[in-house]
């Protein structure tokens, strides 16, 4: 018993206090405190790789797969507060509070993922919201910020009440919350029955619910918004840490209660993913402003995760893992280096501020390089490895004109990739830039593991079919 | 041989503080030291076999059965030796230009080297995808960072042509992967395909690859990227990267589609009869230089695509006129790899002195630069198919080829001797010979590495003009393997 205090959620939650308890006697010494948080994941981390006690828990999943996915929350966490601190400490906004709220959020996540009952899992997912509520509307000077984070409140709260009333007509026809409940009382249910068209209305609020969360098309519309508004920082958060997480409840949700009407959820989540490729790479063709544009390219490659999920086979199931945790290191690097750069007046906003970067830090160039040339999917990094295996197991599936959709708007996307490029290496520079003091090892390795992994892709390839095979029940 | 040019060229980058003039004998060290290896290469290689030779075969992506499989046939072999000397010769003629931050430049040129060889050796198709597609990276940066004023706009047309063409080969590859059960290229050959996926699967192809080499009409971008880049960067994309094109359809197109490519032979060899004659009209109307090889060189790409494409037509009646044709425009893109990379330097030397390509701009150039002139009035005549040059080899082959097939079609190729030679002649004597009025220019003899390098391309032209036997040894094997096996699949 004594083994569970030390799975992360605790460790973390304990140590939350305990940084909000030294912090008011150290308010002039921040950077202890900052670094007291990064220990305290540290810690998590070691015992979420160690943990070999795995109790049986019927609403809570404690088990090797979800201790993975944590372990990669906890690293990616670790970077992301990273950058964070570079950042807030050089515009003059670092509170410790950001650290703890995000911590909070880091919690919300992890009980998402282990979460095996509907009820767990709508608890997770308002931890996340509201820490991230905070978290956006940290910047308090800032119109947008404010705007941002009502705007995230409001239509949140709506998401929420959505997903809440999905639970409810899933518990009223099958009488329970429990994912493996769920999935047996559904074996029974008879096709022609009303119980079988109020599950899949359930099913369907429940989905659309989590599509905005995950920020998938057509509940997009928050995205660029919230995205703009926040600090940099939250954005890196914003566009990791949940994705990861909502992937991981796409997957427990539709692969254990409902795997039985599969061919009803397939579509929708195909249908979600295509259209969440499409919109992300064309909109993104007229963003001016750097926040926004990578706000859209998240949505596309939400897509592309949605859209494995939905094939609903091993490969579909393998590529949407890798594809995942390429896309968060991705989504690491490239908002890492903005974090990095900044005008003399404020911090990164447009395209257009980077120009002539190539000329003055030729080094943060190629870091600039690598990772626009990543997401646009070039070979030899990683990120042409992750669409081509989404493609391959698209063309396994025979689904050659949606392979053929998808291919076309990453050449689309890659106009806009290309453009950051251009700007920075072939335009003159107006104004002044410069990188933040402090140096930028993390970031170095962040990016550079792009190449790395991406000449070498199957280190990640291994570590996805581990995932998968984790994974509780497939039984596709 | 392709990591040790990539290496060293990344160095190269990263390293800022290299002088101009290590940099240069750095890059001039690696491209001799990679040239002496591919000699090697050419001397061990077994010219009567026609088996893959030289196999280096390792498993890299376990799951999805991808290797990292590099291997050499007779083709590959006379393609990495071209791109080793011209790399070469790119060293040598860039010691004396002056750049900034030219460590950077070489380096990428390096690294574009590597990403070559292994495009050409790679016999895995997500290896040779790979090594494809990354071949972008490099000259996407050598154009936009050091190329001319419209550089933008040039490389952006340019890196999103090639990739819409690339990523629909990317499909068929994957479909045909599917089908086969492995990536390995050669296990490609041996499957049998519906005649509708084949005619998908060549289309498919032929846009990836016909971009790339280019085919009119999807040509447009190859002048504007041409005008824009750097002189080293459009010797090295005229004279190698529009190979991989050629090279690509007669791995892939030949041996894997060839039902279709049967059925499609007529429109095919239109395609390319327009390339040579349409296009070499409008390299007739050009005012700028660049522009005008830039659009012969399609016009001579279509040589190679007839020749390649001729082969679908024989191969079943006159199946020795189809070796003829495959051969014959294997040594046109070998023979216009060399010229047109010559062309270049040469309108990269009266760049240099007159600051425009405009060809009313630079009139008389023979009064200043006499034996400029006579060297570059050789390349001219090399580009029109003066016979005793390497041009004239391959064009004759694939004529000969043309006349087993039809009369027209020779007919209309043949058309191309003369057509080459009035817009080559019209660049010889407005430029070189025309009366300099009013603009006297500061014209000057060329620099003695420029002269190096002008100089063995001429030997090198002669050399295979006078004789060829040495690449038809090298490739005849092959080229008759690919044909038989193309025929078998199809019988």
């Amino acid at each position: 018993m004594l083994d569970l205090l030390f799975i992360p959620e605790i460790i973390i939650s304990i140590g939350i206090m305990f940084v909000i308890l030294i912090d008011l006697f150290l308010q002039n010494y921040k950077k202890i405190s900052y670094f007291l948080v990064q220990t305290i994941l540290i810690i998590s981390a070691y015992y979420a790789s160690n943990m070999n006690y795995f109790p049986n828990y019927d609403a809570y999943e404690l088990s090797n797969f979800s201790n993975n996915i944590k372990l990669i929350l906890i690293i990616g966490s670790l970077i992301i507060f990273h950058y964070t601190f570079i950042h807030l400490s050089y515009t003059n906004k670092l509170k410790i509070e950001y650290f703890t709220i995000s911590l909070l959020g880091l919690v919300g996540t992890m009980v998402m993922i282990s979460a095996n009952s509907l009820l767990m899992l709508y608890l997770g997912i308002e931890l996340l919201s509201l820490s991230l509520y905070a978290l956006i509307g940290f910047n308090k000077k800032s119109p947008l910020s404010s705007e941002a984070a009502i705007k995230y409140y409001v239509l949140g709260a709506m998401s929420s009440g959505i997903l809440l009333f999905g639970i409810s007509i899933i518990y009223g026809f099958t009488g329970s919350i429990l994912y493996s409940d769920i999935a047996s009382k559904m074996l029974l249910i008879n096709t022609d029955s009303v119980e079988y068209i109020a599950v899949i209305f359930g099913i369907i609020f429940i989905t659309a619910s989590l599509c905005f969360k995950f920020g998938a098309a057509p509940f997009h519309m928050w995205v660029p918004d919230i995205y703009q508004g926040s600090l940099i920082s939250t954005t890196v958060l914003l566009s990791t840490l949940p994705k990861v997480a909502v992937f991981v409840v796409f997957l427990k949700l539709y692969f254990i209660p409902f795997l039985v009407i599969k061919f009803i959820w397939s579509d929708i989540l195909i249908f979600v993913g295509m259209l969440s490729i499409i919109i992300g790479s064309l909109y993104a063709l007229t963003q001016e402003n750097i926040k926004r544009l990578l706000a859209y390219s998240a949505i596309s490659n939400i897509g592309f995760i949605i859209l494995s999920i939905g094939l609903v086979t091993i490969n579909g199931l393998q590529a949407s893992l890798y594809y995942t945790v390429v896309y968060s290191l991705t989504a690491l690097a490239s908002f890492g280096v903005i974090t990095h750069i900044t005008t003399n007046s404020h911090g990164i906003e447009n395209i257009k501020d980077m120009a002539g970067l190539s000329k003055t830090h030729p080094y943060f160039a190629i870091l600039i390089l690598i990772t626009m040339l990543s997401s646009a999917g070039i070979p030899p990094l990683i990120g042409f490895h992750a669409k081509l295996i989404v493609i391959k197991s698209l063309i396994d599936s025979s689904l050659i004109i949606l392979s053929m959709i998808v291919v076309l708007m990453t050449v689309i996307s890659a106009y806009y990739y290309l453009r950051i490029i251009k700007t920075v290496y072939f335009d003159d520079r107006e104004e002044l830039i410069s990188t933040l003091p402090g140096n930028s090892i993390i970031l170095s390795i962040n990016v550079i593991s792009l190449l790395i992994l991406g000449l070498f892709p199957y280190i990640i390839y291994n570590l996805s079919k581990h995932l998968a095979s984790l994974f509780p029940s497939i039984s596709i | 041989m392709i990591w040790l040019p990539i290496v060293i060229g990344l160095i190269l980058i990263s390293n800022k503080n290299i002088s101009k003039l290590s940099a240069s004998f750095i890059t001039l060290f690696t491209a001799i030291t990679i040239f002496i290896f591919s000699i090697l290469l050419f001397k061990l290689y077994d010219y009567s076999s026609s088996e893959l030779q030289f196999i280096e075969k390792y498993e890299w992506i376990e799951g999805l059965n991808i290797f990292y499989f590099l291997a050499v046939d007779g083709i590959s072999v006379s393609l990495i030796i071209l791109t080793a000397f011209i790399n070469v010769l790119i060293a040598i003629f860039a010691s004396s230009e002056d750049y900034d931050n030219k460590s950077g430049y070489l380096g990428y040129f390096l690294i574009l080297e590597g990403l070559l060889m292994g495009t050409f050796s790679a016999f895995d198709s997500i290896l040779f995808y790979i090594f494809f597609e990354s071949l972008l990276i490099p000259l996407f940066l050598i154009i936009g960072i050091w190329g001319g004023t419209n550089r933008k706009y040039a490389t952006i047309k340019f890196f999103l042509y090639t990739l819409f063409g690339s990523v629909l080969m990317l499909i068929s590859i994957l479909y045909l992967a599917k089908l086969a059960g492995s990536f390995e290229i050669k296990e490609f050959y041996s499957l049998s395909l519906t005649f509708q996926e084949e005619v998908l699967i060549l289309l498919a192809f032929l846009i990836g690859f016909g971009i790339k080499i280019p085919m009119w009409p999807v040509h447009t971008w190859l002048p504007d990227a041409h005008v824009e880049a750097p002189t080293s960067g459009s010797v090295i994309l005229a004279s190698v990267l529009l190979k991989v094109g050629g090279y690509g359809m007669i791995r892939f197109i030949l041996p894997i589609t060839t039902e279709a490519g049967i059925y499609l032979s007529d429109y095919l060899i239109y395609l390319s009869l327009v390339a040579i004659v349409y296009i070499s009209f409008v390299a007739y109307a050009q005012e700028d230089m660049k522009k005008l090889i830039a659009y012969s060189s399609v016009a001579h790409m279509g040589f190679v695509t007839l020749g390649i494409f001729l082969v679908f037509n024989l191969m079943g009646s006159n199946s020795s006129a189809a070796i003829i044709g495959l051969e014959g425009s294997i040594i046109q893109m070998i023979s216009h790899g060399l010229i047109s990379a010559a062309l270049f330097f040469c309108i990269g030397i009266i760049y240099k002195h007159s600051k425009s390509r405009l060809i009313k701009d630079n009139y008389g150039v023979a009064q200043f630069m006499p034996i400029f002139s006579f060297i570059m009035i050789f390349f001219l005549m090399a580009n029109s198919g003066l016979p005793g040059t390497s041009g004239f080899v391959g064009e004759f082959l694939v004529i000969t080829s043309a006349l087993g097939s039809n009369f027209i079609i020779a007919l209309l190729a043949a058309s191309s001797l003369i057509l080459s030679a009035s817009y080559s002649l019209k660049i010889g004597k407005n430029v070189l010979f025309g009366q300099n009025k009013d603009n006297i220019q500061s014209y000057s003899e060329c620099k003695k590495n420029e002269k190096i390098v002008l100089s063995i391309l001429i030997i090198i032209i002669l050399y295979l003009g006078i004789t060829p036997d040495i690449l038809f040894k090298l490739i005849d094997q092959t080229v008759i393997d690919i044909i038989t096996s193309a025929s078998i699949g199809y019988i």
